[in-house]
């Protein structure tokens, strides 16, 4: 991005119209630190034990600190002129607190005096666009008292991990007093084209601009400017593009850092005024059109290179040891443990909220996108794993003692209705149909097998059992009937169904998270990943009804069971079933 | 690279017949820790009760290099999942030089396992204090993982 700094404000200078016509300028920067890169550290990454490679987390940790993130904050307090975006999960400022407090410290006086912005909208760096919206709320609520604890200003600009982004955040960002969105170019363009982009945009109750990609206006005698500086991974820039899965590489190069700094002398040299995305959004609100923001598809930044969400549900990286289903279906477990266990111990009058919360925790933790993806090494895939079945762990022993305190020995318990009742109710489970259909399965040397059960009108239980073999790609396609109308719910909005015609974009095909678990097949026909046992990216493409899912990452010998909930009837009907399944799953225990 | 050992049923081999309490079943493990370190595991069962005995090769600052650790816990099922849980509580005495200082240190082990799966695979999870099981970990869960085949 930097390197293009030069090349960007020079083609932006020649474009200027002629004098006489009031030039306004900005150049805003997001910088995206994570400090999970390598969640639980380099241990255990090369074939043989490396004492210069295996680095534990907190090692790790640190030197995205003192290697990457602190020269960036130095620079800019080297500045107090400039502003910047910096965003990292609320996690990052615990660590900051307990481990680097002069660098907190040092940002929090820049966040107080308004130069810096420090931007989050998740405590851990999750994939929540996958996970019913309660895993995000929880999230969110302890990066809101991260802030408040270290005293550091939560900006009210949201930039997510991996550019997550999503049309459903707009409500949930101005329920919280967020105001500008930041959505990144390429998911945009991936759905629409390469279009040239608007000043700002109308996004619900708030304002959205693409992230990365400059915009202009000229109306009367306004002539205003947006050019970006700087937006991808913060840890690239202090260290030349290097990142920390090179730990003996990945240090701070004062040379990078002083090219970059050259790169924004010379623009306020030219006139432009170096500012956070709300100062950009604060003066230009009142003075542009707010424009339209066409249908987008929930996703990720980079949709071209990473396939869009399929690399974090099914699609494989370059190193051994990914195990994508289990790491994501364990966190869809354990977000039913956590929420049947807030409901016992509401129904029991157990006062559990400290063990609960810490559980929530260590949720959002284990759902950190890099267990799964871009290119997740085994100890990052055992990352989400151990975290989660800490969090499941706990949960368990808050249902085993609010049924003590019940007095109940065996309880159904029931979040949609906040109840925990005494006996055993039967688990989601039918008498044997012939197949309502018969999905298309590529697995190589395993042999799959398909079973289908009734569970009522209109609902069917499919269940995909995958035997043992050595292939490790297995890809499974649902028939559906082409319309142009593609029915499914948002991310942090599992209320709602969401409509879209797939004559809206311009793709040929997309990677769909499905945070309930729902999509439609076409002619009132729906398909509901059970996402405990299932938790894949759906393809859904412009031409074909089809849905496809596939997973790269089942270990060599291993089996696995898909299973799925099917529904003919309404929209709404399969929605109900969805949240059934997967967002307040009725529990017997 | 370090893999599984099975004794299922040990116990109940050698059981003395005319005892009136069940023996437990029994099965014994080796799980990899962080990738590059190990630990031993033995797990009596009786009905869904667990006693645990663990050996880690090393303590991470959260128990001596070497320690072997002891606990109860449960076996905890989720059939809508087809998931089995290992629950265990297990006590180490302070380590000075770790994160708890002189407080003694309460390990949470939590192994899952997928169906029918040989692999199990979870945390051993650190907390400062005597039987102290939530809150924020002392340190990063220690992260277990290891293929065994399930009982006879």
């Amino acid at each position: 991005m930097r390197r293009a700094l030069t090349l960007l404000v020079a083609l932006c200078l020649s474009l200027w119209p002629a004098l006489g016509v009031a030039q306004e300028r900005y150049a805003v920067a997001v910088f995206h630190f994570n400090l999970q890169y390598v969640a639980g550290g380099m241990m255990g990454f090369s074939f043989l034990p490396n004492d210069a490679l295996d680095l534990d987390n907190d090692a790790v940790e640190d030197l995205i600190v003192t290697e990457s993130f602190a020269p960036v904050i130095d620079l800019y307090e080297k500045h107090p002129s400039w502003g910047v975006d910096i965003e990292l999960q609320g996690y990052f400022l615990d660590v900051l607190a307990a481990r680097h407090p002069a660098v907190l410290a040092k940002l929090r006086k820049l966040a107080k005096s308004g130069q810096i912005d420090v931007v989050s909208f998740h405590y851990s760096d999750q994939l929540f666009v996958a996970y019913p919206a309660e895993d995000w709320r929880r999230s969110q609520a302890l990066t809101k008292a991260s802030f408040a604890k270290h005293d550091v200003p939560l900006s009210r600009t949201v930039f997510c991990q991996e550019g997550q982004a999503g049309e459903a955040m707009a409500a949930r960002m101005a329920e919280l007093g967020y105001r500008n969105m930041v959505w990144p170019k390429n998911l945009w363009s991936f759905q629409h084209g390469d279009q040239p982009a608007e000043p700002l945009y109308q996004f619900g109750d708030v304002f959205l601009i693409q992230g990365g990609k400059g915009a202009s206006y000229q109306q009367g005698s306004l002539d205003l400017g947006l050019s970006w500086t700087f937006m991808d991974d913060g840890e690239l820039l202090a260290t030349g593009d290097l990142n920390p899965y090179l730990p003996d590489a990945f240090k701070h190069k004062p040379a990078a850092v002083k090219e970059y700094e050259d790169g924004l002398l010379s623009l306020e040299t030219q006139g432009y005024q170096i500012v956070t995305v709300d100062q950009y959004v604060d003066a230009v609100k009142d003075r542009v059109p707010h424009a339209k923001v066409p249908p987008l598809f929930d996703g990720t930044w980079q949709p071209n290179s990473t396939t869009g969400v399929l690399r974090w549900l099914g699609g494989k990286g370059i190193w051994q040891g990914e195990r994508d289903n289990e790491v994501r279906s364990l966190g869809a477990l354990a977000h039913r443990e956590l929420v049947a266990a807030e409901t016992a111990a509401k129904v029991a009058g157990l006062d559990a909220r400290a063990e609960l919360d810490s559980a929530w925790r260590l949720l959002a933790l284990g759902q950190v996108t890099d267990a799964s993806g871009i290119n997740p090494f085994r100890g990052e895939a055992e990352y989400g794993i151990a975290h989660c079945t800490e969090a499941l762990r706990i949960a368990r022993g808050v249902i085993r003692r609010a049924k003590a305190e019940a007095g109940l020995a065996s309880v159904n318990i029931d979040p949609a209705l906040g109840s925990m009742t005494s006996g055993s109710a039967p688990e989601l489970r039918g008498d044997a149909v012939a197949a309502l259909f018969e999905p298309d399965a590529d697995a190589g040397d395993r042999q799959v097998t398909t079973a289908w059960e009734s569970l009522g009108p209109g609902h069917f239980r499919l269940e995909l059992g995958i035997g043992a073999g050595t292939a490790t790609k297995i890809v499974v396609r649902f028939p559906g009937e082409l319309e142009d109308e593609l029915v499914l719910t948002r991310a942090l909005a599992d209320d709602a169904l969401a409509k879209y015609r797939r004559s809206d974009f311009t793709f040929e095909s997309f990677q769909l998270a499905l945070p309930v678990g729902l999509v439609s097949l076409g002619k009132g026909r729906f398909l509901i990943k059970d996402q405990a046992r299932v938790h894949l990216a759906a393809k859904i493409t412009r031409d074909s009804g089809d849905v496809e899912m596939r997973d790269e990452t089942l270990a060599d010998g291993e089996s696995d069971t898909w299973v799925f909930h099917v529904v003919e009837g309404s929209a709404e009907d399969a929605l109900a079933i969805a949240h059934g399944v997967n967002v307040t799953r009725r529990l017997s225990r | 690279m370090r893999r599984w050992l099975l004794l299922a049923s040990l116990g109940a081999v050698l059981a003395c017949e005319d005892s009136e309490a069940p023996s437990p079943e029994t099965e014994s493990f080796e799980l990899d820790v962080d990738i590059r370190e190990n630990a031993q595991v033995r797990v009596e069962k009786r009905g869904e009760s667990l006693e645990v005995r663990l050996t880690i090769s090393r303590g991470f600052g959260v128990a001596e290099d070497g320690a072997t650790l002891r606990g109860s816990g449960r076996l905890e099922r989720f059939p809508e999942a087809d998931v089995t849980l290992y629950t265990a509580k297990l006590s180490a005495p302070a380590v000075s030089a770790g994160p708890c200082g002189s407080e003694p240190v309460s390990l949470a082990l939590a192994l899952h396992r997928r169906g029918t799966a040989k692999r199990v695979s979870g945390s051993l999870t650190p907390y400062c204090g005597k039987d102290v099981w939530s809150g924020v970990p002392a340190r990063n869960p220690l992260r277990l993982s290891t293929t065994i085949p399930k009982p006879e």
